[in-house]
């Protein structure tokens, strides 16, 4: 992840840099514990031999109750 | 005579050969950047592009495909021929074929704004000004704005086809941008924010200026975690992300 930041007590605080997630997909896909109500689009463009069609693409947060972070060894 | 007349007119001259499709695309397209100093010099650096898309005469054999000829010719036989021509060398694909109508009348979709054609150039300069300045004045830590960009669009194309295909197709766009660079005295962070809507007035200059700001300086003073197992949110962007790769992989 090249942008992640500290969440503590609810808050969002010190941002972080250069961590790594780590761990199977589909496992982890299993540790969704909350999806928010905030899911949006992002809008593009899909196309292939001249041709152009705008497509989109969106989520929302989600939350996973665990997870493997890979950072310094200390 | 509308470029849907046009490519009817052409495709008239192509019954009677292998199946056919002509695909024809015109537009105009105008970008700016913003790059020098001192930022009211008006040193920008202006393109203004006029695109003659190619138009295509495709003549398939069992699968295969020739293209010939260019649009702004659109009344010169020798596309046809060329198209023709080409078809007789090319290689047969069996997952290739025409599209055929379904009987679905397509929707109706209204895509294109002429208010990106009728707004002064002026104006359009104005707004890459205004957001370079708004982001330079969006937090002491903005050292530099990289760039201010504006650019915008209208298009036509049109697809008619032997086997009944006509179709035709209009649209504009407009987007703003701008890369801002941001310190902390001992390290650089970049960030970006954009703006797009169909015309220049559907375009929000603050919201662009705004996350590029907060992008560049967010992430000022970031550390390196140590290894943990913890939990964690994502945002949409990166759900979406996540969920790519895992469904990819």
């Amino acid at each position: 992840m090249t942008a992640a930041f500290l969440i503590e007590d609810g808050k969002i605080t010190s941002p972080l840099r250069d961590c790594n997630l780590i761990g199977n997909g589909p496992e982890v896909l299993q540790r969704v514990d909350a999806v928010a109500n905030d899911f949006s689009m992002m809008p593009g463009t899909c196309g292939k031999d001249g041709q152009q069609v705008p497509v989109g693409t969106g989520q929302a947060t989600m939350r996973l109750t665990s997870v493997t972070i890979g950072g310094t060894a200390s | 005579m509308t470029l849907l007349e046009q490519a009817e007119r052409v495709l008239e001259k192509a019954v009677g050969a292998r199946r056919s499709r002509f695909t024809s695309r015109v537009g105009l397209t105008l970008r700016f950047r913003l790059t020098k100093e001192p930022l009211r010099a008006l040193d920008c650096e202006f393109v203004r592009r006029g695109y003659t898309y190619p138009a295509r005469w495709c003549g398939r054999c069992p699968g295969g495909h020739g293209v010939g000829g260019l649009a702004r010719a659109r009344s010169d036989p020798r596309r046809l021929t060329r198209g023709r021509d080409n078809a007789r060398f090319a290689t047969e694909d069996e997952f290739i074929a025409f599209a055929r109508p379904d009987g679905v009348a397509p929707a109706t979709l209204v895509l294109a704004d002429q208010s990106v054609l009728s707004t002064p150039l002026d104006e359009k300069i104005a707004m890459a000004i205004e957001l370079e300045c708004m982001v330079r004045a969006g937090d002491d830590r903005i050292r530099q704005v990289d760039s201010a960009n504006y650019s915008d669009y209208v298009a036509e194309a049109v697809i008619v086809s032997t086997t009944g295909i006509k179709a035709a197709d209009e649209r504009s766009g407009a987007y703003v941008s701008v890369e801002a660079i941001a310190t902390d005295g001992t390290h650089d962070q970049t960030g970006w924010g954009l703006s797009a809507g169909r015309s220049p007035r559907e375009l929000d200059i603050t919201v662009a200026a705004s996350d590029a700001v907060s992008r560049a300086t967010r992430m000022l003073g970031a550390v390196k975690p140590s290894s943990m197992k913890c939990m964690a949110v994502f945002d949409p962007r990166s759900t979406a992300t996540l969920l790519a790769i895992v469904v990819v992989h």
